[in-house]
This record gives C-alpha cells, structure tokens and sequence, in this order.
C-alpha cells in the first residue's frame, strides 16, 4: 500500500497558526508576553496586571500548587509564581494550562506521558545542580506539544497516523512524517515562532527528537530528551511504546550520569508516574 | 511484595516498607512504621505523594519472567553496560529484582 499525504501541510500551518480551537490562549499569551518584554514592567506590576484575569490565575495557581506537578508548593499570588518559577516557566505553563484543559479522553495518555516527562526533567536537572530547574521542567511539560495539536486539530487524520504507526511499528514522529509530511516538532517551530517562546523552551520542544541539530540550548534539549527516554523505559510512552534506541551521543555528553545518579532519579519517579495512570486533567488544573 | 501507592490511598494498618523523606532529605518517619490517621495527616501536610507499603502480595514466577521479558525487549539495543542505556537497563532489573524480594 503506498502512503499518500494526508493533509495540506500549507492550509495545516495557517490552521495552527490561528489554534481556533483553543481560544482563551493568543490574548493571554499576548497579554504575557508584551508585559514581560517591556522594560518598565517590574515582576510586581506584572504580577498584578495578569492578577486581573482571574481565569488565567486561577488555572495558574490551581496547577502550580498541584502536588503532581512537582512545582514549589504553597504558591498563592502570581506574582509570588513568577518569582518562584522564572518568567520562562510561567509562560510555558500559561500555554500547558490553555492547551491540556482541551483535550479529549484518548489524548489523557499524552497528557499524563507530557507531565512524566516534566517531572523527569525536573529530577535530572535537580540532580545535575542546573540552575533554573522549573524552566526544564516546563519544556518537558510542553515537549510534545506538537502531538497536542494535532490531536485537537485535525483528531481523525491523527488517528490515522497513530494507527499507522502502530501497524507498521514505527515511532509516532516517523509516521508523521510519512503521512503528514512533517512532524509534531514543526509545529512546535511554528508555534514558537508566532508565540515567540523563550529559546529555552522553544528549543528542547523542537529537537528533543534531534539533539545533535541545535548549537544553542544544548543541555535543555539533552535533558529533555533524555526525560523522555526514561520515562518510555518506564512504559509511560503514550502512543509510543517502541524498544528504546541507544541516545545520540551529545546527550551522553550534555548529561553524563552515573549508575547511582540514574538509580536516583529512578527510584524518585518512577512511583509519581505510576500514580499519573488514573489521573485525568479536570483532576489537577 | 514492595509496592508504591498514592499517599491518597494509603490506609491505616498499612505498614511502611521504606522510609520516607522531605523534599530536602529529611527523614520523616523509617521503615517498619505502621501508618496511623495522624501520620497520614503529616504526610499530606508535608506534600508527599507516594509512599512504599508491604503489600502482602508476592510476585509469582509468571509475572516475574513477563515483567523481565518486557524489560529485555524495551531495552534490547543496550549492548553497552557503561552506555546510558545500558545503566538504565541494569536499574530496571535491579529494581525488578528488588521488588520479587
């Protein structure tokens, strides 16, 4: 059977470009980062300016005070957030709040891979002595935030994606780019090019498929990529419950863990991934 | 048979099989400790999500091979024990031995 290309990947990109459906995020997003760039703004004003939206503050702070995201507890204003987590961090979890609070039940296995991966990020990033630690757990957070578009997109076509992948045991992105002609790592090049995301997300999100192509942001992608490979090796891999290939050797060499350091992190996620199976997103925000 | 469990379901009589400790280290209560309403209590205040409990189950010859046959194949390309693969594959089976007792 020969594999025809199943969607106009131009019509797609303008289609993602709007994110029709996912309407409460472009002024929020926009709102955020017009604030954060102007130099006039202190964190408090800021602070108080997204305070006014008390959607966006509540989403905020229920999902920041869930333990099962990890984020530093007993977080009660936005303002108090933002210190504690970064700018980075809190505009990739304006975009996970809009975006995960979306899907239908057949992606909750995305969602729960998607949160695995940010609490393995997390805990290699602790591990290493990274500095700004929420940052990578936040690109873990959104690093397949591409799949999540296409899930709330353009669902059928997915599905068929995902289907075929399975019946020719291939990983998700390779069917994609089979079927599609690109992958959930070019959307998320586009999406951070109209959101105009920080690179330290925007990078790790799109290369954590390729960590050998970028020359900036390397540690955020290595450690990325490598949270996503633990947490597959734990049996959390969504769609994707491929045999783990050997990781391409810049990873190695960006996060060069030890056989204890592994057994650590292990020891330390491999319990709260476990409890993410029966949780769904109404659940925690 | 160790198990990890949801500090939410977590009942008391359960007894700990692991100690548990904070997020800086410290130690909270050891292992062997029954868990009472109140330490419960505790746990929740101090944000733990999980703690180790003695099922009482133990694993029968039959998961065990299933569960390290599923281990050989997810980790099959990890030839190299010094790679990273192959570190996280000996982990794996450490882990699965650990919990057979």
């Amino acid at each position: 059977m020969g594999n025809e290309i199943i969607l106009d990947k131009g019509a797609f990109r303008r289609k993602v470009e709007q994110l029709s459906n996912i309407p409460t995020l472009p002024g929020l997003l926009e709102k955020f980062t017009r604030m954060v760039k102007d130099p006039d703004t202190s964190m408090s004003a800021l602070g108080k300016e997204l305070s006014k939206d008390q959607v966006l503050t509540s989403k905020l702070l229920k999902l920041v005070n869930s333990s099962f995201y990890g984020f530093p507890g007993r977080i009660s204003t936005v303002t108090h957030a933002l210190v504690l987590l970064g700018q980075n961090a809190l505009e990739g979890l304006i975009i996970s709040s809009s975006i995960f609070e979306n899907l239908s039940p057949d992606a909750y296995p995305l969602w729960r891979h998607s949160i695995a991966v940010s609490l393995a990020s997390r805990a290699i990033a602790s591990e290493l002595s990274l500095a700004d630690v929420e940052e990578f757990a936040v690109a873990g957070l959104l690093h397949d935030i591409g799949k999540v578009i296409l899930h709330l997109e353009v669902p059928q076509e997915y599905q068929t994606v995902i289907d075929h992948a399975y019946r020719t045991k291939q990983h998700i992105w390779q069917a994609e780019r089979e079927l599609l002609g690109f992958d959930h790592a070019n959307i998320a090049l586009w999406l951070s090019k109209t959101w105009t995301l920080p690179t330290k997300l925007a990078i790790p999100i799109a290369y954590h498929h390729m960590p050998g192509t970028p020359t900036e942001e390397r540690i955020h992608v290595a450690v990325v990529a490598m949270a996503d490979m633990f947490v597959r090796g734990l049996g959390c891999g969504a769609e994707d419950d491929l045999p783990l290939e050997v990781p391409e050797p810049i990873i190695e060499k960006q996060v060069p863990l030890t056989l204890e350091q592994i057994h650590k992190i292990i020891e330390k996620i491999e319990p709260e991934i476990h409890n993410l199976n029966r949780l769904v997103p109404e659940d925690i925000g | 048979m160790v198990k990890a469990i949801a500090l939410t379901d977590a009942e008391v009589g359960m007894t700990l099989s692991r100690g548990v400790t904070d997020d800086k280290g410290m130690t909270l209560c050891s292992e062997g400790t029954p868990l009472t309403e109140r330490l419960i209590n505790l746990l929740k205040q101090r944000e733990i999500n999980t703690i180790y409990i003695e099922s009482g189950e133990t694993m029968t010859e039959e998961e065990y091979v299933a569960a390290k046959e599923k281990i050989e194949k997810r980790f099959a390309a990890a030839s190299d024990s010094n790679s990273l693969l192959g570190k996280f594959k000996i982990t794996m089976l450490e882990r699965l031995e650990n919990m057979k007792g």
